[in-house]
């Protein structure tokens, strides 16, 4: 029987194109040797710029150029690090980056829940023609409309300002999309009037039906929507001109400036900017491939 | 396990593809979780609002600057101008030049750039000419003709009839540094170092070391042939300005055309293959620059003062001495004034023009040399006691007779010029295909000569 | 009575139906205004923008047509531009699906280890890229990298990853391949785990095994989801920025030429030399590109479907 009930991250994987482990043949068995010789080989070369960089993080300066190198620091010292904080406000850059996000974050899952609901739930005039001007802005790259966008904050005074650097990241089309599709197919038709039979406004309904059953695809485009505000360069380049307003990704840039060749100093500050997501990555891993899953094949 | 699944219909790519979601049961435990998650965020958030408002208030003066090396400058005449003005903060931001030319740029425009910062004539004069950046207010236009200051300076700064900024220090001057002790080793006189270009290639030749298979492992003439940004023009132009051209020349009436698309632009490119290439004096996979010089791994290199300071307080013991701009057609170094501006009148903006005329004043102008190594440009200041102390800034406060200087030219299209050029550059100096190639190197300086033009007819700033 | 449900063809709305759209045009008015505000409006003003010429400052914008776009088709610049992000974006994509489809056929199987190799190879996607980036520019180092290090055991002189103007655009290449490997995995993993198995066990009964196996029946049912992945990563790759902005940063980066990219461009067109109208027809021109991307791929769905 067909198992559909494991995750993409569960390890109940179906009989796939490999070979069955069961009653294995020599040819095959060597075959799947290699290939796990292969996949480990490869894996160790994904992991190779990350331990490279811890090791840098810990060699004092003559160390970090010394040739040949060596991978395990001979005389490990955190003097990097503890230099680190007396050169930049890391705490603040990483504060930012939470407090960006996580406004993101809630603002998409509001807009998204919201419209998805109104767009899957209801027939009213002009539903599909909005829905489609809606989901066509997605189309767009963002960066390339970000001139009259930037010329409104401008306009507002908002460069320099947390709500500058927010405002474009408050809504995502793919959000509404992702969450309509979801509450058309779980919540059936018949709750909503169930519930409107005993007296429930609409907005009622809105908060205390549909909202706790789009818990779990909300799950997933929260975890999309923090991590694409919290990688967000480009824009927050444009608008954040002061040290306080930096989050880690422009921190660690302007920090990169400064100390272009110092790169003891240079590996800690980036060891600093990947731990906070490498922290939650080991914790929610499943889910954040599932997530990351889901909304690539939709987006 | 109960799957809490989603059908994928996307745009019917998908159909019949099942993705399981996250799994419900895992949700009800962490519902409790996610409740405990939720005052922390409420306390963050609490602190976020907290930090905003501190830093809209307050009278910060904010500084930037393309200089690192400025960075204990700034903070000294912070920390003493706030010793007079209590209440007065100041907030120093320094990245390297390139990148903070560019965020100048994006910045003033709308008002939230520094209060206070230094750049290059040729990014103030795009500044002056959108109209971004105001003329001297009259206090600080009266600091700046109180005699301190030379008339070339001030006519420098002077542009339709008023003043923009004061001339911090002196933004270039740029000398030969050479490594003594390499000298010695390589049989050459410590105290005579090259004097013209044909001999600095000619001495770099001897300086260089290589390994087993033939690599660069120490320069012996480190020149800037990599990266980009406008500094490479600019040093490239230590060059071709002494072989007799140069990236742009006016052509009269506020007109200008290329004039490296000749002879000495040839010459000039020449000589930048021929070390890299056929006399292999430098490497593109080498270190460079001052980091180069201070750590002794390369042997001679083209810069301006603050050098100085840099080895001072990385490599004090480095035996080196610093000689003129080596000659070749032409005898000139370029040199200009590098200024401090304030941006556009505020609240702070009567803190702000105190500030500046502390900064450039003439106390300041003594730290300026301690802390950075850059010389002031100030004509009031005591030389002859600082070479005295640091027989390496000879060279650069007392030209040798027959030296001249040539400047940035003040026109807006100018970094474009540069930015652009240098682009181009770099391609050029890493093509081995040009070594002993007369034909290719007509063809790309005639190419680069052609693009020069081209920007500046845009510009509407062309003239033959 | 109330009237329930949805019911087609209604045409006349009773009071509760009223309500109903009174309460949906009021839910949808902030996320409507925030849509206008922040998308749709600066996406028509970035075309009417590409035909003024103008500096950001000043109230000079005076109307010059076309001729923005006319000086783009003389930008050798911009050409330059257009060839390396579509280098860039064709060689990433294409290399990236060839490395992950083995791998993911590989991990589709009954695997004790495969979450495990799922979550190393999906490391690199989640973290940042700056952090990466600069870590990547350490690596490529000519003098004290470990890229150099590793291939001099294979007797390789140092190479300068980032200098060469022709390497420098496989430099960052790789990189991307390296970062969104994990991407492409748990994406097709996704398709191998849902071909129904079924198909292997009458594959079996035929006696098809291994490549035959693999060639009549995975790759043919994985066609659509390696075409949208195809596609979408080609997207994607169009748009980059920060890798090449931190990458060619300080004196011993990568030359700004050979890795000038469009969104590069633009942003130093319009941010550097105050050219904004210029830099929106270079926007525009993005906007076509990948439009023509998603067109081609709505074409190769419905083919495919």
């Amino acid at each position: 029987m067909r198992d559909t009930q494991h995750g993409i991250g569960s390890d109940t994987g179906l009989p796939g194109p490999g070979a069955s482990n069961r009653g294995k043949k020599l040819p095959e068995l060597v075959w799947s040797g290699a290939v796990q010789l292969a996949l480990m080989a490869g894996a160790i070369f994904m992991v190779i710029p990350f331990l490279w960089m811890i090791s840098t993080s810990f060699k004092p300066p003559t160390e970090v150029l010394s040739w040949p190198p060596n991978l395990v620091p001979k005389e490990p010292t955190a003097s990097n690090y503890v230099g680190l904080f007396g050169e930049a406000p890391f705490v603040r850059f990483f504060l930012n980056s939470v407090f960006i996000s996580t406004v993101s974050t809630v603002a998409i899952l509001a807009t998204s829940v919201v419209g998805g609901f109104v767009f899957g739930k209801y027939r009213f005039p002009g539903r599909d023609f909005l829905f489609l001007v809606l989901l066509a802005t997605a189309i767009v790259p963002f960066e390339s409309y970000i001139i009259p966008l930037y010329a409104r904050m401008v306009r507002w005074h908002w460069i320099n300002t947390y709500q500058g650097i927010i405002a474009p990241y408050l809504i995502m089309s793919f959000g509404i999309f992702l969450m309509r599709q979801h509450i058309n197919s779980t919540i059936s038709d018949e709750l909503l009037d169930a519930a409107r039979i005993d007296g429930c406004s609409e907005w009622r309904i809105l908060t205390s039906i549909v909202l706790p059953l789009s818990r779990s695809a909300g799950g997933a485009l929260g975890i999309f929507a923090f991590t694409q505000a919290w990688i967000a360069f480009m824009w927050p380049l444009l608008i954040a001109n002061v040290r306080e307003l930096f989050n880690m990704e422009l921190g660690l840039t302007m920090f990169q400036f400064r100390f272009s060749t110092d790169y003891g100093l240079l590996m800690a500050g980036s060891v600093l900017s990947v731990l906070p997501m490498i922290i939650v990555f080991v914790f929610l891993r499943r889910q954040i491939i599932e997530s990351i899953a889901l909304t690539g094949l939709k987006s | 396990m109960g799957g809490d699944q989603t059908r994928i219909d996307c745009f019917g790519i998908n159909e019949g593809l099942q993705v399981p979601m996250i799994v419900p049961a895992q949700n009800l435990e962490g519902r409790k979780r996610r409740m405990k998650r939720i005052i922390p965020l409420v306390v963050l958030i609490a602190t976020m609002i907290a930090m905003v408002s501190v830093t809209a208030s307050a009278k910060t003066i904010n500084i930037w600057t393309g200089f690192p090396e400025l960075e204990p400058f700034y903070k000294w005449a912070g920390a003493e101008f706030a010793k007079s003005h209590p209440g007065v903060n100041f907030q120093v931001l320094s990245t390297s030049l390139r990148e903070f030319e560019q965020k100048l740029t994006a910045a003033i425009p709308t008002g939230t750039g520094p209060d206070v910062f230094d750049v290059g004539p040729y990014i103030a004069i795009k500044l002056i000419d959108a109209g971004l950046l105001p003329p001297n207010p009259p206090e600080v236009d009266a600091h700046l003709k109180g005699g301190a200051w030379s008339k070339f300076s001030v006519d420098y700064v002077t542009i339709g009839g008023k003043t923009y900024g004061i001339p911090l220090m002196n933004g270039s001057r740029a000398a030969l540094f050479y490594n003594k002790k390499m000298f010695r080793e390589a049989g050459l006189d410590p105290n005579s170092p090259p004097a013209t270009f044909p001999d600095l290639l000619q001495a770099a030749t001897k300086l260089t070391k290589y390994d087993s298979a033939g690599n660069v492992v120490r320069s012996g003439h480190s020149m800037r042939i990599s990266g980009g940004g406008s500094g490479l023009t600019e040093k490239f132009r230590f060059v071709l300005h002494n072989a007799g051209g140069d990236v742009i020349v006016p052509t009269g009436g506020g007109k200008w055309r290329n004039d490296l698309d000749n002879e000495a632009g040839q010459r000039a490119l020449q000589y930048y293959i021929d070390s890299i290439h056929k006399y292999k004096v430098d490497d593109p996979q080498v270190r460079h620059d001052s980091e180069a010089f201070v750590t002794e791994s390369t042997a001679m290199f083209l810069r301006e003062s603050w050098v100085i300071g840099e080895i001072k307080s990385k490599n004090p013991k480095l035996e080196y001495g610093v000689a003129p701009m080596p000659k070749w057609e032409r005898w000139d170094t370029l040199a200009q004034p590098w200024s401090v501006y304030m941006s556009a009148e505020g609240a702070k903006s009567k803190e702000v023009r105190e500030f500046i005329n502390f900064l450039t004043g003439k106390e300041a102008a003594a730290k300026l040399v301690e802390l950075s190594g850059w010389i002031p440009d100030r004509l009031d200041f005591d030389w002859q006691s600082l070479v005295k102390k640091t027989p390496q800034y000879q060279v650069f406060v007392n030209p040798p007779k027959g030296m001249g200087f040539f400047a940035d030219p003040v026109m807006p299209a100018f970094d474009e010029v540069q930015t652009k050029v240098a682009d181009r550059l770099v391609e050029a100096f890493l093509d081995k295909k040009l070594v002993n190639n007369q034909e290719g190197i007509k063809r790309v300086v005639h190419e680069i000569g052609g693009l020069i033009d081209s920007i500046l007819k845009r510009y509407g700033a062309y003239g033959k | 009575m109330f009237e329930m449900g949805r019911r087609p063809g209604f045409l006349g709305y009773s009071s509760f139906e009223r309500s109903k759209i009174a309460f949906c045009y009021l839910a949808l008015l902030p996320i409507l205004a925030l849509f206008a505000i922040l998308r749709i409006i600066p996406i028509i003003e970035t075309f009417w923008l590409s035909l003024y010429d103008w500096k950001l400052v000043g109230s000079v914008r005076p109307f010059i047509g076309l001729a923005n776009y006319q000086g783009l088709i003389g930008d050798e610049q911009f050409w330059l531009a257009i060839k390396n992000t579509s280098l860039y974006a064709g060689a990433s994509v294409i290399l990236g699906l060839t490395i992950s489809l083995p791998i993911a056929v590989a991990l589709a199987g009954k695997m004790k280890l495969s979450p495990f190799y799922q979550a190393i190879y999906f490391l690199p996607f989640i973290t940042p890229m700056v952090p990466m980036a600069v870590a990547w520019k350490w690596i490529y180092d000519p003098r004290y990298g470990i890229l150099n290090y590793i291939l001099s055991f294979f007797g390789m002189q140092p190479i300068g990853w980032l200098i060469y103007p022709e390497i420098a655009i496989w430099a960052l290449i790789a990189m991307n391949v390296w970062k969104n490997l994990g991407y492409n995995i748990v994406l097709l993993l996704v398709g191998l785990r849902n071909i129904p198995a079924v198909y292997y066990e009458a594959a079996s009964i035929d006696g098809a095994a291994g490549w035959s196996r693999f060639r009549h029946i995975t790759f043919p049912l994985l066609k659509p989801i390696l075409l949208y992945v195809l596609v979408t990563s080609t997207i994607n790759a169009f748009n980059v920025f920060t890798q090449v902005y931190v990458m060619t940063l300080g004196s011993q980066a990568a030359p700004g030429r050979a890795v000038r990219v469009l969104l590069y461009d633009i942003y130093e067109n319009g941010f550097r030399y105050f050219r904004m109208g210029y830099a929106s027809a270079e926007a525009v021109i993005l906007t076509l590109i990948v439009l023509a991307l998603t067109l081609v791929q709505f074409k190769l769905v419905k083919s495919e479907a």
